[in-house]
């Protein structure tokens, strides 16, 4: 089914519309989940908080992409469940390790004006994955969007680890050069 | 910590740079599939003889399936595959499949859950085919990973319409090759007597229009700040969805806060769908492209998606002329600290064939978008082939140019989109396999339906 028949399923109000989005998303949202969360049960109950958010969304939106807006979901639901579930010292996950990556980026404050707006941070980020080749956006966003560990990413886009370590470690320096530049201090 | 803050505004990116790293692009089996269904097939197209119509098979695997094995239809027992049925309503139901021997996990399965059907009622003489509306042409294999147990909704507001009481049965093809398998229910007209009535009447008509407006009020947002405010209104939109129909023509158009984001249509026997500049609804319309994926009974679901609904309250006269049915039900939003009441309020009129033919006579299928033959004469390769359209026959609107082009394309195509280049006396007619995924051919002809040149387009990527 296309993603125009199920988005017409939510407008039609049919429950047909989450079956049919978990038959060819659910995997994907739930590989999303488990990344961030690390928990078989966490990462069950996200992707159903995602069904029902999509429901409760859809109508009157009508996503541009289905895929990105459902993974967008289930990447703001995981987050937040991984933010409760650390304070309760629980979850795991790849979040620490891509945080720690991330970490990296960020460069020396000292001679760059402060710029700490967040929509401003995001539209500098579009900016910056609209300079990458598609394949190292595509890296990329697996790794710090979907916090996918390297080896998943070198599995599912055929590449072998250490071109994917090697990719992240090469943008992760262009990023660094980029938001210099930009002055972007955080 | 501020590399939470990059990864929080790495959440907010592109939609098209999420879409393009996750990309879940549709993948079709047709060419494995028609050598595994060869048999099948041939067996189909006697049913199919039989029942008047000319079925043409999708295959459609869901993502990541290809890891599993296929279930050969051939090891499974006619007897294996078990129908029940529930939500039975005088226009729809849902069934239940059993399919004993498959497990999940270790193979995967094409499901014909949308494929062709029959329904028979129970007479004095045993089972009678009812007599369809139209034949929908097209049908797919799904193929899922099932653990056996698999459930699909059918609607025959369009092909049956309204069923009267009594006793039926529905039968179906699971696995293409297998015996048709059947499941009796039983249609009461129950506490919804006259509701059934009113769908009946309106579906029976040869003119109508079915609106569906659905207005919201929300409580106070002066709480929000923009950003939230901004959300809560996103989701909390006005819409309306409106039916027509007139003789064997019908149309669906969805407005959202008064803009039309979405239409598909039945005119000329041809199927259309509303093209919107780079494929967004929220961008300019670019008018009505030939569909090959639209079923007809998309046009008709109305009434089953009505019969399914709980409580309502019907308004006005009780000859099917300007009757409403009216759902009130509130909503709460805990995240915006938000309640909303939806207000859903279906309206019938059959009593103005003049304005249904009028609304369908205005749909322009026609026009043609702009497009420049100079710079595409430039800019695209040309293919080295023979031209079929070497004897002049004069193109005038968009569907004869389509019909033109189609003798010098063979292939598959989901849409084909027409374009029209004015001072050149060009047209351009563009076919899109599985929506582009697939690529794209580029048919240009001159007014005098001669061939000039074609051309290949790249497969789309997110």
């Amino acid at each position: 089914m296309d993603d125009q028949q199920i988005i017409e399923l939510y407008w039609n109000r049919s429950d047909e519309a989450i079956v049919q989005t978990q038959k060819k998303y659910g995997r994907l949202c739930y590989k999303i989940a488990y990344n961030i969360l690390g928990s078989h049960q966490d990462s069950e109950e996200c992707v159903n908080d995602t069904y029902l958010r999509a429901w409760d969304v859809i109508p009157p939106k009508r996503p541009q992409k289905l895929s990105a807006f459902l993974c967008r979901i289930t990447r703001n639901q995981a987050l937040k469940r991984y933010e409760s579930n650390t304070a309760e010292k629980r979850g795991g996950g790849e979040v620490p390790l891509a945080l720690e990556e991330l970490a990296g980026c960020i460069p020396d404050s000292s001679s760059v004006t402060a710029v700490t707006e967040q929509r401003e941070l995001t539209r500098k980020f579009n900016e910056f994955l609209s300079r990458l080749p598609a394949e190292t956006r595509r890296i990329f966003l697996r790794r710090y969007w979907g916090l996918e560990s390297v080896r998943d990413i070198a599995q599912t886009l055929r590449l072998s680890e250490s071109k994917v370590k090697v990719t992240l470690h090469r943008t992760r320096k262009k990023l660094k050069t980029y938001l210099e530049q930009e002055g972007i201090v955080l | 910590m501020k590399e939470k803050k990059l990864l929080q505004a790495l959440g907010n990116v592109d939609e098209g740079y999420i879409a393009e790293a996750y990309e879940v692009a549709p993948k079709r089996k047709k060419t494995k599939t028609k050598l595994i269904w060869a048999a099948a097939a041939v067996l189909c197209a006697i049913a199919l003889l039989t029942a008047g119509a000319a079925w043409e098979r999708i295959y459609v695997a869901t993502n990541d399936l290809d890891q599993y094995p296929l279930v050969n239809p051939a090891q499974v027992a006619d007897e294996a595959i078990r129908l029940t049925v529930e939500e039975v309503t005088a226009s729809s139901l849902r069934v239940y499949c059993t399919i004993d021997g498959v497990e999940y996990g270790k193979n995967s399965i094409y499901i014909l859950e949308d494929g062709p059907f029959t329904i028979e009622k129970k007479t004095e003489n045993g089972w009678e085919a009812l007599p369809t509306r139209f034949t929908d042409p097209e049908w797919k294999a799904t193929r899922v990973l099932t653990d056996g147990d698999y459930d699909w909704p059918v609607n025959w507001s369009g092909s049956y319409g309204v069923l009267e009481p009594g006793t039926y049965r529905y039968q179906t093809v699971v696995l293409e090759g297998k015996a048709p398998s059947c499941v009796e229910f039983t249609v009461t007209d129950g506490p919804k007597e006259e509701l059934v009535a009113l769908l009946r009447t309106t579906l029976d008509s040869s003119s109508y229009c079915v609106r569906n407006r659905v207005t919201v009020e929300t409580s106070s947002l002066e709480h929000l700040n923009a950003t939230d405010r901004a959300g809560i209104e996103s989701i909390t939109q006005d819409s309306v969805i409106e039916y027509w129909k007139h003789g064997d023509e019908e149309m669906k158009l969805t407005y959202v806060e008064d803009k039309l984001v979405g239409g598909f249509m039945h005119k000329n026997g041809l199927n259309y769908t509303l093209m919107f500049e780079g494929d967004a609804s929220y961008n300019p319309i670019l008018g009505w492209s030939r569909w090959t994926e639209l079923k007809r009974d998309r046009l008709f679901e109305w009434a089953g998606l009505i019969l399914d609904t709980g409580e309502y309250e019907l308004r006005g006269a009780a000859d099917g002329s300007g009757m409403e049915l009216v759902q009130v039900e509130e909503r709460t939003y805990e995240e915006y600290g938000v309640t909303a009441i939806w207000t859903s309020v279906w309206e019938f009129d059959i009593s103005d064939p003049s304005a249904c033919a009028a609304q369908l006579e205005q749909q322009d299928v026609d026009a043609a978008s702009p497009f420049s033959w100079e710079l595409e004469k430039q800019s695209r390769e040309a293919q080295t082939v023979a031209f079929v359209n070497t004897e002049p026959q004069p193109i005038t609107t968009a569907p004869e140019a389509v019909e033109r082009a189609l003798a010098e394309y063979s292939g598959d195509y989901t849409r084909a989109i027409v374009y029209r280049d004015e001072t050149a006396g060009m047209w351009k007619v563009e076919f899109q396999d599985d929506y582009g995924w697939k690529g794209y051919c580029y048919i240009y002809m001159n007014d005098n339906g001669i061939t000039q040149m074609i051309a290949e387009g790249e497969p789309r990527v997110w």
